[in-house]
């Protein structure tokens, strides 16, 4: 043991992937024996220095200090020799195998090489293993030590989310790890197993380990972390103790408190309501409930704001309500008409337009043209009819031609020529919500429209839903920027773990009560309202 | 000494490497040939010159080029129109089978005049081995079955069950595994319209190269279907959110792949061969892949890899007959092409770095690094 209190000290590291900066400038210092809370929205840059930290990125400025010694890892190979551990959201198991092979994968340092070798051979050749334990033994006294109990012999896809999890923490501590890093080790769990891999971290730590726990659930911040380190846009806020902070100012740094984009929102007295829906159940594509019983209405020239922080619903919740995801219970009508277990086809013909959350994978098809991709939704209602039913492309260029010069999308050589895949994140989003636009729906589904768009684009698609509005579309926008929700919303819903929690006006709630209710599901606690009063 | 070979993938494809890889393929192909030629003695220039020049500058060689292109071609948009909608259909070959049988069947048992019978087989003999086709299309969409295997095992089906038919219920008189011979009536005429008899193993189903390459340009670039083919194949996820439905496009471009097929297996067998007999398909269907992948830019691409190869095969029939050379040297010729080809794919798609000695690592077992 090397007698510092500091184990790990990132200094200065800056990320960027061509010319988005995923971490700019961070300082990480991190007490031996602690346990080190990484908190920060989605998209803030938690991943991605953990990752460099793990040897799965190499910064593009910085440097690592780890147990003293200045480290650069090229690989998780290098930093797990070195000593640091990280396990990651979805897990790097192979379910055919045991969870002690599994341990033992890819190590090589076992008694004389056979580590791997199960069965007879295995147990044979660890008896000439000049006294060594077995894989078996030290996998099983690890278990013991650090109260991880799981059968060794039992295969991966055999055993439920909670026992992989200790899986792939006692393959960590196989390689005798003094850092471990946890990323959003609550995400797959439910509350019980979150409760278990509590104490599974206590031990960890009470046996000398230190822990990097990366969360945006400020609750665990509080009940688990000495201290936390909270980033917000790659960027580092502060590192404070837990102790010296309520879940309130928290929950201020970790979403911060920008300069509004003030929209002119005309009022608007909403209509009838275009969507109903009821009830509404459905899985994630891993098959975990991530909706449960979920009731939305919105009018006609109604924006209705959802907040939530990311992976807590509204992504199966807005495919639902397009008829791209099945859903396991409930109803949903679009004016009046029941559309439940409708396929998408029919939602477009009811007037529904919809924006995913994920533009490259859901939004277009990067390889076709800008033209293929601004008339997808138009190319069979008779817009593009040539002669003998066949369609007519030259139309559908000018069509095309026309909706870039109409939403400035920038990029585009030629509407034929150029792929939507070339088109920045920005543009391509102005293209989908253009087409989307164009279709003059009764109702828009827009899920994170304006996520890693720059501040043009942005005040640009907030004015295009206000429009919209004004036309009397019905709008559902799902957004993790509150200010956005503030700013256009006419009614915001608060969803949290597949339920909504909260349901508010702009003008009566404020950024910090709904960060409240995003992070921990429930109304802002009483010691925390003098800090309300504090800051306002 | 530690060599490490790194595979990157290319961001984008340079346009020498997108337009020059046919040819260089070919090239290269042609190159490594020579070495079986030169062990048999034999100048490949001398070779090469007669299998393409040769066979080209008579009737007789461009007659049989075309009547080897036609189910090469047919059978390779076949493979093409499903790949545009980003799934593999495998299993032409057993589609010309289907569409063979039922052309047989139906000319030997209809009486009709020789019109509408040879229509009658065209088209009973598309659709069934269409429907035939659709069944991979039909399991990939609704139960995600692979439609690569499934659509393989199925030639298996079909070409054995042609086995049983030629043994029972279709086998003709004199014992051989083949059918009767059919009536005239339902043979493809050689007398072309207008133009009269271009040579006598030239016959009229060669006007469908034509005809399949105008449809299926029209198809393709024309129509709403061919857009939503393309989309389909482009994006599945995000043609689904258009309302395209992923379940309809399978379905219908695997039929229209079998469609194609069995026409080109009621080509054969009416045109060619006159009668129905086991090996009378010299593995046109799986041909057809490399056919596919060469012209995968559009239907006049496919034409184009169609006539190529149909050159080799009808030029590789002279060769062997005035070097007296073994007829597998074609096959060998056409096999390397088919390789050489699927290495330019892969080069064009990933960059090759070669990396001699680099640092030296602790020898690693494999599993060793973390998936990423």
């Amino acid at each position: 043991m090397i007698n510092t209190d500091t184990i790990l000290e990132l200094d200065g590291i800056t990320k960027r992937f061509d010319d988005v900066v995923a971490n700019e400038d961070i300082d990480l210092s991190v007490r031996r024996g602690e346990v080190h809370g990484l908190l920060g929205e989605n998209g803030a840059g938690k991943s991605t220095l953990m990752n460099i930290l793990y040897g799965l990125y190499s910064p593009t400025d910085g440097t690592i200090r780890f147990n003293d010694k200045e480290r650069s890892f090229s690989s998780p190979e290098d930093a797990i020799e070195a000593g640091i551990g990280m396990v990651h959201q979805h897990f790097m198991l192979i379910p055919r195998m045991t969870v002690l092979e599994n341990v033992v994968l890819g190590e090589r340092e076992s008694p004389e090489g056979v580590a791997s070798v199960n069965g007879i051979a295995g147990s044979v050749l660890g008896m000439f293993s000049r006294g060594r334990e077995t894989p078996r033994e030290r996998v099983e006294s690890l278990a013991e030590e650090y109260g991880l109990a799981v059968d060794p012999d039992a295969k991966v896809w055999e055993l439920d989310i909670g026992e992989r999890q200790r899986v792939e923490v006692l393959k960590a501590l196989y390689r005798d790890v003094d850092l471990l890093i946890l990323d959003e080790p609550t995400a797959v769990l439910t509350p019980k197993e979150s409760e278990q891999m509590f104490q599974t971290i206590r031990q960890l730590v009470d046996e000398g380990l230190t822990v990097i726990f990366i969360t945006h659930k400020l609750w665990e911040i509080e009940n688990m972390a000495d201290r936390v380190t909270v980033l917000r846009d790659g960027r580092k806020i502060d590192t404070v103790e837990t102790e010296s902070v309520t879940q309130g100012e928290l929950a201020e740094m970790m979403v911060g408190r920008e300069v509004l984009i003030r929209m002119d929102k005309e009022p608007v007295e909403p209509g009838d309501p275009v969507l109903e829906a009821t009830g509404i159940t459905a899985r994630d594509s891993r098959d975990v409930r991530t909706l449960s019983g979920v009731d939305v209405t919105v009018h006609e020239g109604e924006i209705v704001g959802v907040a939530g922080v990311s992976g807590n619903g509204q992504r199966e919740l807005a495919e639902c309500l397009f008829g791209f995801r099945d859903l396991e219970n409930g109803s949903i009508s679009v004016r009046g008409e029941d559309l439940t277990e409708s396929p998408p086809k029919r939602f477009i013909e009811a007037g529904v337009s919809f924006v995913p959350e994920d533009r490259y994978e859901h939004g277009c098809a990067p390889e076709l043209s800008v033209m293929h991709n601004s008339s997808v939704k138009d190319y069979r209602n008779g817009k593009f009819e040539g002669t003998a039913g066949l369609l007519d492309y030259e139309k559908m260029e000018t069509y095309s031609e026309g909706l870039v010069e109409e939403f400035d999308i920038r990029g585009v050589s030629s509407v034929t020529e150029t792929e939507a895949g070339e088109l920045s994140g920005g543009n391509l989003q102005k293209l989908i919500l253009g087409r989307e636009m164009n279709q003059e729906p009764n109702l828009l589904i827009a899920n994170q429209p304006t996520r890693g768009v720059d501040v043009g684009a942005i005040e640009n698609i907030r004015k295009l839903m206000l429009e919209q509005r004004q036309n009397g579309t019905g709008v559902l926008l799902l957004s993790e920027d509150l200010d956005e929700l503030l700013d256009v919303s006419d009614r915001i819903l608060v969803i949290y773990e597949g339920e909504f929690v909260h349901e508010t006006r702009p003008e009566e709630t404020d950024k910090w009560e709904l960060g409240m209710y995003m992070s921990t599901g429930e109304s802002p606690a009483e010691e925390n309202a003098q800090v309300i009063e504090e800051i306002q | 000494m530690n060599v490490s070979v790194d595979l990157t993938s290319r961001e984008s494809i340079p346009s020498w490497l997108a337009y020059g890889a046919p040819i260089f393929t070919i090239v290269a192909a042609l190159v490594v040939t020579s070495i079986p030629l030169l062990w048999e003695d034999l100048s490949p220039l001398d070779v090469y010159t007669e299998l393409f020049v040769g066979t080209l500058s008579d009737v007789a060689g461009i007659s049989d080029v075309l009547r080897i292109a036609l189910p090469l071609f047919l059978a390779g948009l076949a493979v093409y129109i499903p790949l545009k909608a980003g799934i593999w259909n495998i299993g032409a070959e057993g589609q010309i089978f289907v569409g063979a049988t039922v052309c047989a069947y139906i000319g030997l048992n209809v009486q009709l005049p020789s019109y509408a019978l040879i229509l009658l087989m065209m088209v009973a003999g598309g659709f069934v081995a269409g429907l035939y086709g659709a069944i991979p299309g039909y399991l990939r969409a609704k139960h995600d079955v692979n439609e690569i295997i499934s659509s393989l095992m199925l030639t298996f089906a079909a070409t054995t069950f042609l086995g049983y038919l030629l043994r029972g219920p279709m086998q003709g008189s004199g014992g051989q595994t083949a059918t009767e011979s059919l009536p005239d009536r339902a043979e493809l005429p050689t007398q072309f319209p207008l133009v009269g008899e271009i040579h006598p193993r030239l016959h009229v189903g060669v006007v469908l190269l034509g005809i399949a390459v105008a449809v299926t340009y029209i198809l393709m670039t024309k129509t709403r279907l061919g857009y939503e083919i393309t989309f389909i194949g482009a994006n599945p996820e995000a043609a689904i959110q258009a309302g395209i439905s992923k379940y309809r496009i399978y379905i219908i471009s695997f039929f229209f792949g079998g469609f194609l097929a069995g026409l080109a297996g009621v080509a054969e067998i009416s045109g060619v061969y006159g009668r129905l007999f086991e090996d009378f398909s010299p593995g046109y269907g799986f041909t057809a892949i490399a056919v596919a992948l060469l012209g995968r830019n559009g239907p006049f691409r496919v034409l184009l890899a169609a006539l190529f190869f149909g050159l080799l095969r009808a030029g590789g029939t002279t060769v062997s007959v005035s070097f007296q050379v073994p007829s597998a040297l074609v096959d060998i010729i056409v096999a390397l092409v088919i390789l050489f080809l699927l290495a330019a794919e892969f080069l064009k798609q990933y960059r090759i770095s070669v990396d001699l000695e680099r640092e030296s690592e602790p020898e690693t077992s494999p599993g060793t690094e973390e998936p990423v």
